[in-house]
């Protein structure tokens, strides 16, 4: 399968990335927050510790879920389109296959605590109010993600 | 505020999932350079999102807070920054996704974003725990 595949599938970049910077202003407007994900998990942490759910991020972190649903079910795909190198190890055993995956979140989850943000905190939020923070952890998070892939890659011949 | 986080959120995880970022494959190709469909699409709503706040603060808009919008280009610095950027980019790679794509990945029925959602959970009570005593560590060194 060719990545023009995918392209056929999805909206374009430019659509997208207008759809989201829109909705960053929306937000912003209507919240007087700058929208970020990485917080809710902490958020939801405290939920769970003081059983009281104080916290705008949790029902927005719900409602992505919800929207995600609405989209696959509109795109009418097996949610397994697409999947590619990473999607293969979910062929893997169940308990292996779970077990890489928790532990890759268990490192974003505690990464974006530490670093304070995201892809959407720290990439987009952060970026488009010039902070130069966010520039320096942008460039670290794409950096080793970057360095990862091709470290997997050339070893595992993926 | 409940309906309204819960309607954008909705709407963030639509699109997440209609742009393609909730595909690993994409990830992948964009972490290769192959496809740089995700950077640009990162890149755009970068540009609409910094241009559309400076140009409502010019403007004096005011949000639902009844303040102004100002464009706070400072920020403090976390001590974890630079670290945790780094584990969670590794993170990334191994997953194929973010905590936002982790989540629209639940909804959308990629069962790997249930694990890694749980993983961030728990990555994130593990910081609860032990950030500030590692932040605390970074403080002193640097």
């Amino acid at each position: 399968m060719s990545t023009l595949e995918n392209t056929v599938i999805y909206w374009p970049f430019w659509l997208g990335g207008l759809a989201i910077g829109l909705l960053v202003l929306a937000y912003r407007l209507a919240t007087a927050r700058m929208l970020g994900v990485s917080g809710g998990f902490s958020d939801l942490c405290a939920a769970c510790v003081t059983r009281r759910a104080v916290s705008p991020r949790l029902p927005f972190l719900a409602g992505i879920v919800l929207g995600g649903g609405a989209a696959g079910l509109l795109m009418g795909r097996p949610p397994t389109a697409s999947a590619g190198p990473i999607g293969e190890l979910m062929a893997l055993p169940l308990p292996v296959a779970a077990a890489w995956f928790v532990f890759g979140g268990l490192l974003i989850g505690f990464g974006t605590s530490l670093a304070g943000g995201c892809t959407s905190g720290h990439g987009i939020s952060g970026l488009a109010q010039l902070r130069r923070p966010s520039l320096l952890a942008t460039c670290t998070f794409m950096g080793v993600g970057v360095a990862t892939t091709w470290i997997l890659f050339h070893t595992l011949g993926a | 505020m409940f309906r309204r986080q819960l309607m954008f959120g909705a709407i963030f995880g639509f699109i997440l999932v209609r742009a393609g970022a909730t595909d690993p494959r994409m990830i992948v190709d964009m972490f290769l350079l192959r496809d740089l469909h995700i950077m640009g699409l990162i890149a755009v709503a970068i540009l609409v999102a910094a241009s559309g706040l400076h140009l409502a603060a010019a403007l004096g808009l005011r949000a639902t807070d009844g303040q102004m919008v100002r464009v706070e280009h400072q920020a403090p610095w976390r001590p974890g920054l630079v670290l945790g950027s780094a584990i969670f980019g590794l993170g990334w790679a191994l997953t194929g996704a973010c905590p936002g794509t982790a989540l629209a990945q639940i909804g959308e029925g990629r069962w790997m974003g249930l694990f890694t959602a749980l993983g961030c959970i728990g990555g994130a009570a593990l910081h609860r725990r032990y950030g500030p005593r590692i932040q605390a560590r970074l403080a002193r060194s640097s």
